[in-house]
């Protein structure tokens, strides 16, 4: 199959192009390896990923935005039901009613 | 003389030795020698960006690691290559199993599509055009036209390194090469 690729094919534009890529990492690259590798618990542990904050803020940050907009359905459901309780018109026969929530409502 | 001086003036294995002798500050002048040519290959590969970054720290901490057992076989630079395309690698099929199982797409169905991005028309950063375009290519493809192309390895060289036949290398660099013309003609970047 390779039968074809026996000598190197260069095309000229795109070698003199991939060749000008250069690039940097942030001007305190080598501080921050230095600091992780003097941080001798991550070396201990051998924890395998280095940015453990950033996987840990990426799961807690949706999760709280989750939980905040339950919370938010649940407080708007919670006075709903209220205002029906207060007003007479929830069917107290339905089980799916907090049976706490009427009590204290219709109080 | 100044410090700076002194370092400039040891080899790659003087300063290994020191740090395998415990003076871990020297491996701060490792780090800075070769930080620009791990940042090459590992933002040609994944991008630039945080995830580029954080591989790169994975790299020479690696590095660090395995420092007691590194006999020189080959050189630093070549060593920490590896690491830094293997590492790229794993990101890479990392981000892909992401896309298919929350996405549903499969990144053969993104790559070697031409999208709708094109470069400024003034733009002559060769850094911003490389990168597109590379988005394009497969990534066993992109490991060879990085490693031969952008760090200049030679055919031979670059096989070794990624453990593949001379002709496999041969063929995704006609395959890498006759997709970014390609891509670049789309760009209008290539006359």
């Amino acid at each position: 199959m390779n039968r074809n690729y026996k000598n190197e094919q260069v095309d000229g534009k795109i070698e003199e192009l991939l060749k000008s890529y250069q690039t940097d990492f942030s001007k305190n690259f080598a501080e921050k390896v230095m600091e992780n590798i003097q941080n001798e618990g991550f070396l201990k542990n051998d924890v395998p990923s280095i940015n453990w904050w950033r996987s840990f803020s990426r799961m807690v940050i949706p999760a709280a935005a989750v939980l905040v907009v339950l919370i938010g359905i649940s407080f708007s459901l919670e006075k709903e039901v209220s205002k029906d309780a207060l007003i007479g018109t929830a069917d107290l026969t339905k089980n799916s009613l907090n049976p706490f929530l009427l009590e204290y409502w219709t109080y | 003389m100044s410090d700076k001086t002194n370092l400039n003036n040891l080899t790659d294995s003087e300063l290994i030795s020191l740090v395998q002798q415990g003076k871990n500050q020297f491996f701060s002048e490792l780090v800075r020698r070769y930080q620009s040519k791990v940042a090459s290959t590992i933002t040609a590969m994944v991008g630039s960006g945080d995830e580029a970054e954080d591989i790169g720290q994975e790299v020479f901490i690696r590095f660090f690691r395995a420092l007691d057992s590194f006999r020189g076989d080959s050189s630093v630079g070549t060593y920490l290559t590896r690491i830094a395309i293997n590492l790229s690698l794993n990101a890479l099929k990392k981000r892909k199993r992401l896309l298919q199982r929350f996405v549903g797409i499969s990144e053969n169905n993104v790559i070697g599509q031409i999208g709708n991005e094109s470069f400024s028309q003034e733009s002559n950063d060769a850094k911003e055009i490389v990168e597109k375009a590379l988005k394009h290519l497969d990534e066993g493809i992109r490991a060879v036209v990085v490693m031969r192309m952008i760090n200049g390895y030679s055919v031979k060289e670059t096989a070794e390194i990624l453990e593949l036949p001379q002709g496999t290398v041969l063929s995704r660099l006609s395959r890498g090469q006759k997709h970014l013309k390609e891509v670049l003609i789309k760009y209008n970047y290539y006359e």
